[in-house]
């Protein structure tokens, strides 16, 4: 787990699968400072870029036409990466936020989103679990 | 000579009886004529005087009864009796008396015709009176006037028959008269209509004729009869036969009919055709059911469509935010341009959110958590968040005043929903300059606390005032250029409604409205007084092997304050907070208190899910988890101990049994951890 207080070091995923989402969520976080954002758009791999590249936060989206948010998380909850990961869900449907914490999320944000916001969320969520 | 003595021996003798005589010579109301055998009246009494209008003198030894009755009748009577009795009787005296001379009873009717010429009908008892050899000696008439009686009669014939007409005529019930034994005696045109059948077909038939196969053959038929007989009523509705065979939605009535003495004379059968109104019914049935699919289907496509329209929207403001914090900055008109994407976006999102609100009151999936909101606190938190709006449109907010110890029955978050709403209308609609107040009142008669949020803007005319609670309708402001939905205060009202609140508005052109939220007063939680300060420090002082840790998962901030101040009360007993579910598994996991409190309704994860994820996890799985709620049916609380809570407290929490059930649950986590041990 990296220690340092450079934001650069934590590893965040970004999957959703519009790419004006995957974009945006990437261009907010960059200029945040937070250099090791990587993104699919395929939420079926990313159990298995779980595995290889043990993210700090990922960042899921709900609704996806390939398998939704919660089988995802339902996934990683099986995976065996090295570390539980944090997860922010965005989703547009703010009726599910129970269910999404239920599912294992650690926190939730609903669309459309201030970028403030979601830079404060993903530093609180970095800092929760030591890392910046 | 000879002759005139026997007759004046009979007479005599006749006159001989003594107290009888007395009794009719003196009776007014009955017409006593005695006569000799020959018919010619003797005995004239007062009765009869008065019914007749003659004088015993004018009749007595001059005339026979026949020449006082009507003759026509007198010829017509024995012309009967001479066929009647196989003898030829003489119309006269005979016609009247030649029964009674014969020893048999006779009672007729006949019509008296007085002396000045009026005609009145009589019943008249005829008796021939013997001497002690048997021989007739005369006869005795008593009659009465039966005109009263006729007149009766005749007017129940009068009255029966035009029930006779009405009841044949009567078309849309089929009204069958039945003997005893269910055979059909008579109908009316009803059954005709409505059934089909001609009376040919039916008169003298079983009435199950009416039934289908199926009913008769499971004796619906008898058991109709039988009910009817045996509680005097029987009532079915069903399916019945027409003659053709098609069959018929209709309501049948079968009544007993039973003679004065009791016994059942027969029955009478109504039935009523309702296929129409059983048509109208269905129909109806299917126009609400389709109402309702319809209803929800909107529902549904509102709150999938809002769905919809957030994605796109998402990137439009995403990106329209990052072109506005873009190095090197836009320009100033590119900003410009930036700003009017963002708060036409952002209006927009207000919008789906405000549409999506309304459906789901509407569609009824709206739940609320209702349980004691203090007001002080509430209204300091709603004055926090509006007060940034405030000052940018400078407008001047009184701070709300927290010395009211107000306290509503309401949902915490909906009724923050509420006054935000009306706070923020009362900002945007105002005049420059102007000002917004916050008012509590009580009223202990209506056991209400009403909320005032007055300002001093332009002012509602009445006209206006009943349209303010419609969806979109924004009474003209939209050319005021101020942004709004028009749904914030149908939203609000819908709202206040579910709390069992009223919402209402009073305004003065030129002077400001005053919006106000009327809601059921609730018993402010009765805090204890604050641990002292030295207890305080014991407690912390006594962190040693003894001290027990209770987690208490509560988002209401007055409840959390009474519970700590109980617990603070406890030198052996550490409270730990958390405000969500999801903040509560964690503390549990890494603290793992003695005891959980928990609140039901959370937000985010609820209590229910969160004891869940608890009981899920081998680390925290025997930690006794308490219920904490305001939701306090039977049935919530069958469905929190359904779902592992080992008790369930209702809010308001009483102390004393707070205090019973939170030493409970300590003894019970001993006993666990004994175990485990």
């Amino acid at each position: 787990m990296p220690t340092s207080n450079d934001p650069s070091a934590a590893r965040i995923l970004i999957v959703d699968d519009q790419r004006s989402n995957v974009r945006l969520l990437e261009q907010t976080l960059r200029r945040a400072g937070y250099d090791a954002v990587s993104s699919t758009t395929e939420p079926r791999e990313v159990g298995a870029l779980h595995v290889q590249n043990d993210y700090d936060l990922i960042l899921l989206d709900l609704q996806m036409p390939q398998m939704t948010g919660f089988e995802v998380m339902n996934e990683l909850q099986g995976t065996r990466a090295a570390h539980p990961v944090s997860i922010l869900v965005l989703s547009a449907d703010s009726t599910q936020t129970r269910a999404v914490m239920a599912a294992g999320a650690d926190a939730f944000l609903g669309k459309p989103f201030r970028l403030p916001d979601v830079v404060e969320r993903v530093q609180g969520m970095l800092q929760a679990r030591g890392t910046p | 000579m000879a002759m005139a003595a026997v007759e004046l021996r009979r007479k005599n003798a006749l006159l001989k009886t003594g107290a009888l005589q007395n009794a009719i010579l003196n009776s007014a109301n009955f017409s006593s004529i005695a006569t000799d055998d020959k018919g010619v009246i003797q005995l004239f009494n007062v009765g009869a005087e008065r019914m007749l209008g003659y004088s015993a003198a004018d009749v007595v030894d001059r005339i026979t009864p026949a020449d006082i009755s009507d003759p026509q009748e007198v010829i017509a009577r024995a012309a009967a009796l001479s066929v009647e009795l196989g003898t030829t009787i003489a119309p006269g005296f005979e016609a009247l008396a030649f029964k009674a001379s014969r020893g048999i009873e006779d009672i007729y009717e006949l019509t008296y015709i007085r002396k000045d010429g009026s005609r009145f009908p009589a019943v008249v008892s005829v008796t021939a009176l013997r001497d002690d050899e048997l021989a007739v000696i005369g006869y005795l008439l008593i009659g009465t006037d039966n005109s009263a009686r006729r007149h009766a009669e005749e007017k129940l014939r009068g009255t029966e028959e035009t029930f006779r007409l009405m009841v044949e005529s009567v078309s849309d019930y089929a009204i069958v008269m039945l003997d005893p034994d269910g055979l059909v005696v008579s109908w009316n045109t009803g059954v005709e209509r409505i059934k089909g059948f001609t009376a040919d077909d039916i008169v003298g038939r079983h009435f199950s004729t009416f039934y289908s196969a199926e009913d008769v053959a499971s004796g619906k038929p008898k058991r109709a009869l039988d009910e009817a007989a045996a509680s005097g009523r029987y009532e079915d509705e069903g399916w019945r036969t027409r003659k053709d065979g098609s069959m018929f939605w209709a309501n049948v009535v079968v009544t007993a009919i039973r003679d004065p003495a009791g016994n059942l004379r027969g029955f009478a059968k109504l039935t009523r055709d309702l296929t129409e109104r059983n048509k109208v019914e269905v129909a109806l049935t299917n126009a609400r059911a389709a109402a309702e699919k319809a209803n929800l289907a909107k529902s549904d496509f509102l709150s999938s469509m809002s769905h919809e329209l957030r994605s796109p929207l998402n990137a439009i403001l995403g990106f329209a935010q990052l072109l506005e914090s873009d190095s090197p900055p836009p320009t100033a008109v590119q900003g410009e341009s930036i700003i009017q994407i963002l708060n036409a976006g952002w209006y927009l999102l207000e919008l789906i959110n405000e549409i999506l609100d309304l459906a789901t009151i509407e569609s009824g999936k709206l739940s609320m958590s209702l349980e004691p909101v203090s007001l002080p606190e509430l209204l300091l938190e709603c004055h926090a968040m509006i007060d940034p709006l405030a000052q940018r449109r400078g407008i001047r907010m009184s701070a709300p005043r927290s010395d009211a110890p107000y306290c509503v029955h309401a949902d915490r978050t909906r009724i923050k929903q509420v006054l935000i709403n009306l706070l923020s209308n009362a900002i945007k609609y105002n005049t420059p300059g102007g000002s917004v107040a916050v008012d509590c009142t009580a009223d202990a008669a209506t056991g209400r606390v009403r909320i005032t949020v007055t300002d001093t803007g332009a002012g509602l005319p009445p006209e206006k005032l009943a349209q303010l609670f419609q969806p979109f309708n924004r009474l003209g402001q939209e050319v005021n250029g101020e942004e709004g939905t028009g749904i914030g205060l149908v939203v609000s009202k819908r709202l206040v409604e579910l709390m069992n609140g009223i919402i209402g508005v009073e305004s003065r052109t030129g002077e400001g409205s005053a919006f106000w939220v009327e809601l059921l007063s609730s018993t402010p939680m009765v805090l204890p007084a604050a641990v002292e300060p030295a207890a305080a420090e014991e407690s912390a002082a006594a962190a040693t092997a003894g001290l027990r840790t209770v987690l208490y998962v509560e988002d209401n901030p007055a409840n959390m304050e009474l519970v700590e101040r109980l617990i603070g009360r406890r030198k052996d007993l550490r409270l730990l907070r958390a405000i969500d579910g999801k903040q509560g598994v964690e503390l549990a996991r890494t603290c793992l208190p003695h005891v959980i409190l928990m609140d039901i309704n959370l937000p985010g994860i609820s209590g229910i899910e969160a004891l869940r994820i608890l009981r899920d996890d081998a680390t925290t799985a025997h930690i006794p988890v308490i219920a904490v709620s305001a939701n306090a049916m039977a049935s919530d609380v069958q469905k929190g101990l359904d779902a592992g809570f080992c008790r369930y407290l209702t809010k308001p929490i009483k102390v004393s049994n707070f205090m019973d059930v939170l030493n409970g649950a300590l003894a019970l986590a001993e006993e666990r951890h004994a175990d485990v041990q």
